[in-house]
């Protein structure tokens, strides 16, 4: 799954425009056809198709304030993978700010060394932090809302399949006006899937979104380990 | 039920199976890839659940040749599918799993009425 997927879901909004107006002049047609003194019938199905075409209009409006904002989980999720690539070097650098892992006694004797030695457990907490509290918090979070964000496509493609497949199922009641009455109530049903599923995707990629901020804000407040006094000024300047 | 209209629901029950097929498998797909992406065996349900679909749309596509049976066997997988979302729902982004499911159990929905008024074909 990639940039085609968008592209994918603009030819089926496409799709679903002309379809909707192919079934539009078949129901046309077939009302033309219905008998003298049966207008109430008629008055009844318009009432029905309005309901219908209400419903669309608000799957509409979710779908172009969708197309309008589409995300990009592929960027999270290379974005992802490059936090979990930094994590894996810089812990492993951990293991050498340990005076017993380090030369400093060997070849370097006297006042600095012990106050070089002295520092090296803050930076190894350092290090090794960068590993246990900002990767290993970041990439899932990241990979969580990538996750919701291929769940939120998946579902807007699955909504607008059903609305082509509602369409094309309506098109076959228009055969006659015994099957005339349902052709609202399947495009109805079909527009009210389409809502409830793209609402729930909308949800589902909410609480994800909510979930990830919140862990930036934790990362983003807890500098215990990575404050000032854990890094020698030579490093921090 | 006059034959034009279980003729031609027939006609619609085999289009909509060949929709609900592609849709269905492709969902098994992307269950999978999910799993993969997001290392949660939760989405396996959601691979369950569109597999045990893709049997009902066989069973509910075969049942406008091959009668009632097939139709009721169908719809029994599409009851099961039915407790595999429910479990789904109990997961880790079930939310999710269940936005996606919606659409497959309308298609199912529009296989099944289909394909049940053509088996009204005198």
């Amino acid at each position: 799954m990639g940039p085609e997927t968008v592209d994918r879901i603009m030819d089926l909004l496409e799709e679903v425009d002309e379809k909707i107006q192919w079934v539009t002049d078949k129901v046309n047609d077939v009302l033309s056809w219905v008998p003298w003194g049966l207008g109430w019938v008629v008055d009844k199905f318009r009432d029905l198709w309005d309901k219908a075409m209400a419903k669309m209009g608000e799957f509409w409006d979710k779908v172009q304030e969708i197309a309008s904002n589409i995300g990009a989980p592929w960027d999270l999720d290379s974005t992802k993978d490059e936090w979990i690539r930094v994590g894996g070097p810089v812990a492993a650098r951990a293991s050498e700010a340990d005076r017993s892992q380090s030369d400093v006694d060997a070849d370097w004797k006297g006042k600095a060394a012990d106050r070089y030695a002295m520092s090296l457990g803050a930076q190894n907490k350092a290090l090794t932090a960068v590993q246990s509290k900002l990767t290993s918090a970041i990439g899932p979070a990241l990979g969580s809302v990538a996750t919701a964000l291929y769940v939120f496509y998946g579902a807007v493609v699955g909504a607008l399949v059903i609305l082509v497949a509602a369409i094309v199922t309506a098109g076959g009641e228009t055969v006659s006006i015994v099957g005339l009455p349902a052709v609202p109530a399947t495009i109805l049903g079909a527009a009210v899937a389409a809502i409830v599923a793209i609402g729930a995707a909308v949800l589902n990629l909410r609480g994800a979104a909510s979930g990830a901020a919140t862990t930036f804000l934790q990362v983003a407040t807890e500098t215990g380990e990575f404050g000032p006094e854990s890094w020698p000024s030579a490093v921090i300047g | 039920m006059p034959t034009a209209v279980a003729t031609r629901a027939g006609r619609t029950a085999d289009r909509i199976a060949v929709v609900s097929g592609v849709v269905h498998a492709a969902c098994v797909g992307f269950g999978i890839f999910l799993v993969d992406e997001s290392d949660s065996a939760g989405y396996w349900f959601l691979v369950a659940f569109a597999a045990l679909g893709l049997a009902a749309t066989v069973l509910g596509w075969a049942s406008v040749r091959a009668g009632r049976g097939a139709w009721v066997g169908g719809v029994v997988v599409l009851g099961l599918s039915i407790g595999v979302l429910a479990g789904a729902l109990l997961q880790e982004g079930g939310l999710g799993m269940l936005s996606i499911a919606i659409p497959l159990l309308f298609i199912d929905y529009l296989v099944f009425s289909n394909a049940q008024r053509a088996l009204h074909r005198p």
